[in-house]
């Protein structure tokens, strides 16, 4: 997937192992939660089932615009959420665009993949869900939100062994 | 010939000789009455040539506003399929999209079934992803086209809107072309019953006095020029059969007077 990794829209690739993603799924009825902190953009419907959603930030533009920059080219619908399950809880990803999905290969670090030549680090959606839920409740207990460390360039404290991964998003 | 119509013929001849009317108008009263009578009749050629020219434009018109009518028609009727195009051509990238969606997931469900088993689903998504893509600039292409055809199409029944008005315009214009030489018809035939009354003569007498009295000056003419040659004799011997009764009609005229009885024979027939 490719995502904006900061506020000034530097754009960044990740991916999701096959074991936390689910599927795309089209979201409705994007309801905000009063309180919640981000990334947790608020809970909607995916495939009639209520999901947390959780935001990576704004979207890296336009579909339409990414696919004319992409020499590969960016299939229609790449943009849709990122269903995911964390901890037997369904969570939502929205904010960036899905490039690719398959069997990579996997980098020499060992925790990352390679995707036509790129490392693209894991993404880590348990890590991502844990920040959103101490955002939320930072604020109450006394202590200011911090960002997500799933979304900083620093590998995963808790690295995942695999042998293949799905859901490549840059 | 008629008695009124001889005296007005003797008294027409009189003025034209020079020799003043009952009426005491000037001598050459009879020749601007002549020259009234032409321009009168010249005004009224041109007044109908006109009006057979309003007719025949506001008949174009007609005809002009029935092909702009006919033309916004078919731009309406453009415009809706345009309508028709675009959303079909919305629901062909929906349905790209949706496709996209469905072989995203096949990679996935591939993924998850492992590089073995998984490895058809996996090619079979790459395949659609292909083709969805390609599919999708193809309708994004024929979104593009269909919009500018829309768009062409608004600015033509735009323009079609502001032809219809214009030929609108024109169309009342002829008719007050029209009605403006119908006037002017009216008009002119009041003339011409005024400039009877103030003459007294119509104007195919007019015509014919103007004919007599440009006849007379070129007899008058040439007869001065014989007066200058040496031996006229021989020549007014020659012109005799054909001034003689020209002077006797003359006589006959001074003789009788604007008065004169009617059904005399003589050269009047002749001039009339």
């Amino acid at each position: 997937m490719r995502y904006r990794r900061d506020q000034e829209g530097e754009q960044a690739l990740g991916f999701f192992p096959v074991e936390v993603v689910r599927r795309l799924a089209t979201l409705s009825a994007l309801t905000v939660v009063p309180g919640a902190q981000p990334p947790i953009a608020g809970i909607a419907l995916a495939d009639g089932a209520v999901v947390t959603v959780l935001s990576l930030g704004e979207p890296p533009g336009p579909l339409a615009a990414q696919r004319s920059l992409d020499a590969f080219g960016v299939v229609p619908g790449a943009d849709r959420a990122v269903l995911c399950r964390v901890g037997g809880i369904d969570v939502a990803l929205t904010g960036g665009t899905v490039l690719a999905t398959g069997v990579f290969g996997v980098a020499p670090d060992g925790e990352s993949v390679l995707w036509r030549g790129e490392v693209v680090p894991e993404i880590d959606v348990r890590a991502l869900y844990a920040q959103a839920e101490a955002a939320t409740w930072a604020p109450r207990a006394g202590h200011p939100a911090e960002r997500p460390r799933a979304l900083r360039d620093e590998p995963p404290s808790q690295p995942h062994a695999r042998v293949s991964e799905a859901g490549g998003w840059r | 010939m008629s008695a009124p119509r001889r005296r007005r013929w003797i008294e027409v001849l009189r003025r034209t000789a020079g020799v003043s009317g009952d009426d005491g108008r000037a001598p050459t009263a009879a020749l601007d009455d002549a020259a009234l009578w032409a321009a009168h009749e010249r005004a009224s050629a041109s007044l109908k040539e006109s009006g057979a020219r309003a007719e025949r434009v506001a008949a174009t018109v007609a005809r002009q506003r029935a092909y702009v009518e006919g033309a916004a028609e078919r731009a309406s009727l453009i415009a809706a399929r345009s309508e028709g195009l675009s959303a079909g051509a919305r629901r062909v990238s929906e349905s790209f999209e949706r496709l996209g969606v469905v072989a995203l997931n096949a990679g996935l469900e591939g993924a998850r079934a492992g590089e073995a088993q998984g490895r058809a689903l996996l090619l079979l998504s790459d395949e659609i992803r292909a083709n969805v893509v390609r599919g999708a600039d193809a309708a994004a292409e024929l979104a593009r086209a269909v919009d500018e055809i829309a768009s062409e199409s608004a600015e033509v029944r735009r323009q079609i809107e502001r032809s219809r008005l214009e030929v609108s315009e024109v169309g009342q214009e002829a008719a007050q072309l029209q009605a403006a030489a119908a006037a002017a018809s009216r008009s002119l035939d009041d003339l011409g019953a005024r400039l009877r009354r103030a003459t007294g003569i119509d104007p195919e007498m007019a015509r014919v006095v103007a004919l007599a009295a440009e006849h007379a000056r070129g007899l008058m003419t040439a007869l001065s020029a014989l007066s200058t040659t040496a031996h006229p004799g021989p020549v007014l011997s020659a012109l005799r059969p054909v001034i003689g009764p020209l002077v006797r009609l003359l006589g006959e005229i001074e003789e009788r007077g604007p008065d004169g009885d009617a059904g005399q024979p003589g050269g009047g027939e002749g001039l009339a």
